[in-house]
């Protein structure tokens, strides 16, 4: 390599690192701030939801087309977890009553539940399990591959964890609900522990917000 | 049998250990499990009215559930796990609230559906002592 050609291969070097620390303080500055009217919400720059494919409880396919024109309130969560799972659908089916004077949400609101344990669920049972709490509830599941391409772009974690010495496990897993908006919008993340008319007021906030 | 007749009550039919002593449990539910979950989780509220510490080891369910544990739902970072306890420490005078989101009993591969309005016994240890409750299945908390 000619000493011209290093310098020129050096500069380039020097030139891309400063285009990425421009960029990431950039993104930093514009990144969503606590100017939040709500707490949770993602504003004012709402990322938006990238394709995925789920195998739906309904046995079709369950994309984010699914999601379009919905105020989604997404749950991650696994049949085998008896207390946060349970727990938190009876919370979100008691959101969906109080957001019924709410037109825009009784009209287009639903609920998607998503199992993070394709290993033990299998789609077409997860119909029973969210109609438990409600016969409205969507549900779905995919392999690890297509189930990734969901929980790592809205930052949802699992890890199995063995209980006790059989064959029994557990997940750890982001207990989260998420509002996704008509546009695909990822509007809020709403941390645990849930209360049904705190997070029904959120909702009901973020929406009156976004429709003035 | 050696108990004296008047402790008689308190104990159930075909348990023979000694009940754990101060125990008292209330509230105590299971909550409905929705159609193919294969596990369940019981919740009470324990209180020690002995004068000593108490100290639950152990529950049981045979004939019920293959397989308990006592757990704690813990939230780090927005995570929710559920670790096991080894016990449960109630001081004296004290009451233990076992609740959705915190301590459970966890109870798993229920050998038959329990439904709605069912009674199922659960077994609390503590040391050699044993104390039968029936706990009530239920869709939400009484
Ligand atoms: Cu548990």
């Amino acid at each position: 390599m000619a000493a011209t050609d290093r310098t020129a291969l050096a500069l380039f070097v020097v030139i891309a690192l400063l285009a990425f620390a421009l960029g990431i303080h950039f993104a930093r500055k514009n990144a969503p701030e606590s100017s939040a009217p709500v707490e949770g919400m993602l504003w004012p720059s709402p990322p938006r939801l990238e394709a995925f494919m789920l195998d739906g409880a309904d046995g079709k396919p369950l994309t984010e087309e699914v999601l379009a024109g919905k105020w989604t309130l997404l749950f991650f969560g696994f049949t085998h977890c008896p207390d946060v799972c349970p727990t938190t659908l009876s919370t979100l089916r008691e959101v969906t009553s109080l957001l019924k004077d709410s037109p825009e949400f009784a009209k287009n609101g639903q609920v998607l539940f998503v199992s993070v344990d394709p290993a033990r669920d299998a789609p077409a049972d997860l119909a029973q399990y969210v109609g438990h709490f409600d016969r409205s509830f969507r549900a779905a599941t995919a392999p690890p591959a297509r189930l990734a391409a969901l929980t790592s772009q809205l930052g949802i974690l699992h890890t199995r964890v063995k209980l006790g010495s059989g064959e029994d496990y557990t997940v750890d897993h982001t207990a989260s609900v998420l509002l996704i908006g008509p546009g695909l919008e990822r509007l809020a993340v709403f941390s645990a522990p849930h209360a049904a008319p705190d997070l029904a007021a959120r909702i009901r906030q973020i929406i009156e917000f976004l429709q003035d | 049998m050696k108990m004296a007749p008047i402790l008689l009550p308190l104990l159930l039919a075909g348990s023979l250990a000694e009940a754990c002593e101060g125990l008292v449990v209330e509230r105590q539910w299971i909550r409905e499990a929705p159609p193919g979950a294969r596990v369940m989780a019981g919740y009470a509220e324990l209180r020690n009215e002995a004068s000593s510490l108490l100290v639950i080891n152990g529950v049981e369910s045979p004939g019920y559930f293959e397989h308990t544990m006592i757990h704690e739902t813990q939230l780090v970072e927005g995570r929710a796990r559920m670790a096991p306890r080894e016990t449960l420490e109630i001081a004296q005078a004290a009451t233990l609230s076992l609740a959705p989101g915190g301590l459970h009993l966890m109870l798993m591969q229920p050998v038959s559906d329990l439904a709605l309005g069912a009674e199922i016994p659960l077994t609390l240890q503590c040391g050699e002592s044993r104390t039968e409750v029936r706990f009530l299945v239920r869709a939400s908390a009484p």
